[in-house]
């Protein structure tokens, strides 16, 4: 499915995408406009990214035009989540005082 | 491995930064104190100067009359304040420094995660810790000189008040060297705690590096 939203997005913002996801995690499924307001993005920028998470297989649109998070998409996020646990993790913080 | 691990862990790597910062800025808190001593000793000289002209043209003693010791006392006083100046106003600096503005953003836990991380400027953070930790241990120096210049004018307060009372003198070199020891002595806890710190953030230094060249090089992949 793909929305008259202008220029495609080429290169994602990791913090928006995740941003989406995470609201959708929470909310199961959300309208596009009720999305945007949650994830603080103009509509324009947020159909441009649903449109991109689309073709990705993150996102899916139900019969009434609701987006709704797949499987993948979460895996993806938590492939995310752990990815940087995984890295920063190594990181030895020694105590500054 | 869950988000809550992932903000704990990304408080405490924000905190680290967060007192790289307020390291960073001693540095030119370090200035300030060594102006601040400097003209401690300027108008330590000046009052001196002053004194002993007042002595030329109205005779000896005229400003502090039947008492030797009190102009030595009054350097000491001088050079004391110009001190516990100093030092308050690096740590008044130290503490307005802006800490924790990333609490908010971490609260929205992954995202917020990201964010921090995909606007950390790494170049700098390794220029800060590099500052960090010179003017960490230049600090250190500089505060056991200007304690040991107080320490001297004390001391020679004291010998000047033992010289009258119990007539024990000092040579010049004593003067110096025993406040010297004294204060070394007085600050090893200081200074074994700055050589900690410091080593502290070499190792940050270089787990920052490894992180960054990683976060640089991942490409991820849906």
């Amino acid at each position: 499915m793909t929305m008259n939203s202008g220029e495609p997005i080429s290169k994602p913002d990791l913090y928006v995408l995740a941003r989406v996801i995470k609201t959708l995690k929470e909310k199961n499924k959300m309208n596009k406009t009720a999305l945007a307001t949650a994830t603080g993005l103009s509509y324009d920028r947020l159909v441009k990214y649903l449109d991109w998470m689309a073709q990705k297989g993150f996102v899916e649109f139900d019969s009434s035009g609701d987006v709704v998070l797949t499987k993948l998409g979460a895996e993806t996020y938590d492939q995310l989540v752990k990815w940087i646990l995984q890295h920063i993790g190594k990181v030895r913080f020694q105590k500054l005082t | 491995m869950t988000e809550e691990n992932l903000s704990s862990k990304m408080t405490e790597f924000m905190t680290a930064l967060d007192q790289v910062k307020a390291y960073r800025e001693l540095v030119s808190a370090m200035a300030d104190f060594v102006i601040i001593i400097v003209a401690s000793v300027a108008a330590l000289l000046t009052a001196n100067i002053v004194v002993n002209l007042l002595d030329v043209f109205y005779g000896y003693g005229f400003v502090t009359p039947g008492n030797s010791g009190s102009l030595p006392f009054f350097n000491f006083l001088i050079l004391f304040f110009g001190v516990i100046i100093g030092v308050l106003w690096v740590r008044q600096k130290l503490s307005s420094v802006r800490i924790g503005e990333w609490k908010n953003i971490l609260n929205e836990g992954t995202p917020g995660a990201i964010k921090l991380l995909q606007e950390t400027n790494w170049e700098k953070i390794f220029s800060d810790i590099r500052s960090a930790k010179l003017g960490f241990a230049l600090y250190g120096a500089v505060k056991i000189l200007a304690y040991w210049l107080v320490a001297t004018f004390l001391f020679i307060v004291l010998s000047s008040f033992m010289g009258n009372t119990i007539h024990l003198s000092f040579d010049p070199i004593s003067l110096t060297v025993i406040p010297l020891i004294l204060v070394l002595i007085l600050s090893v806890k200081d200074l074994r705690y700055r050589y900690e710190q410091v080593g502290r953030l070499d190792s940050l230094l270089w787990e920052l590096r490894w992180f960054d060249n990683e976060f640089r090089r991942a490409d991820f992949q849906a």
